[in-house]
């Protein structure tokens, strides 16, 4: 559903599989899947929400979790390749205040 | 035309017809009216499983989508578990600390809904909004 990958040691880059959705019990599946990682080790996580085809607040909640998590750890997230529709939510909940986000 | 539907109070139901409302009006609208739509179904129903129906599964959700003038749809959505206006209920969101403690769901609704009307009629939830 979801794989980290890591072409050197300062970005990783997290992926979804085809057509994903990021939304109930897919949120909390793919939170507890982040809390298996060490962030710790990377410098800057890239979100890549290509394949995400649809989110919800629950989704949205699950990155405003990860946001948080490294905050704590000094690591930057950066949110990249996202819908046009996904970003028009993002935006309108100012999460782009936050969070870097690249269409 | 109108369109009714109706699903058991699941996570994987409201997914199911969340999907068929996005994929008919895409083809009758476009792609974001039919995102904003499979959004606000999903938003309205997430919370009546959760917080209405407290995650029993057989509770029943009935759906009905109507086509106005000027690409606007009317969607109402009907449920039978407790009374809960969400047009009083005031979220705290804004800042970034309050995104994540809930609310958001709703906020999400009343900015892309363009009219939100609530009732509660024969032990009904009814929440009637145009998008």
């Amino acid at each position: 559903m979801f794989k980290i990958d890591c072409e050197d040691k300062q970005e990783a880059r997290i992926h979804f599989e085809n057509d994903y959705r990021l939304s109930g019990e897919n949120s909390n599946t793919f939170k507890k899947w982040l809390k298996g990682i060490n962030f710790s080790d990377y410098e800057a996580i890239g979100l890549d929400l290509r394949n995400v085809e649809f989110i919800d607040s629950m989704g949205i909640a699950s990155i405003i979790w990860l946001k948080r998590d490294l905050d704590k750890r000094k690591v930057n997230l950066k949110i990249i390749n996202c819908s046009d529709n996904i970003l028009k939510i993002l935006k309108m909940l100012k999460l782009d205040s936050f969070i870097d986000i690249n269409s | 035309m109108k369109l009714k539907m109706k699903c058991n109070s699941t996570f994987e139901e409201i997914e199911r017809i969340g999907t068929e409302i996005r994929n008919i009006y895409r083809k009758k609208i476009n792609d974001q009216k039919a995102f904003e739509l499979e959004l606000i179904f999903n938003e309205i129903c997430s919370n009546i499983i959760r917080h209405g129906y407290r995650c029993c599964k057989s509770g029943i959700i009935e759906v009905q989508l109507d086509n106005l003038k000027d690409d606007t749809v009317e969607i109402i959505i009907m449920d039978s578990s407790p009374k809960f206006d969400p047009i009083n209920y005031k979220e705290k969101l804004g800042e970034f600390e309050n995104l994540e403690k809930g609310g958001m769901g709703l906020y999400i609704i009343k900015k892309i809904a363009r009219d939100l009307e609530y009732k509660y009629e024969n032990n009904k939830n009814i929440y009637k909004i145009i998008v």
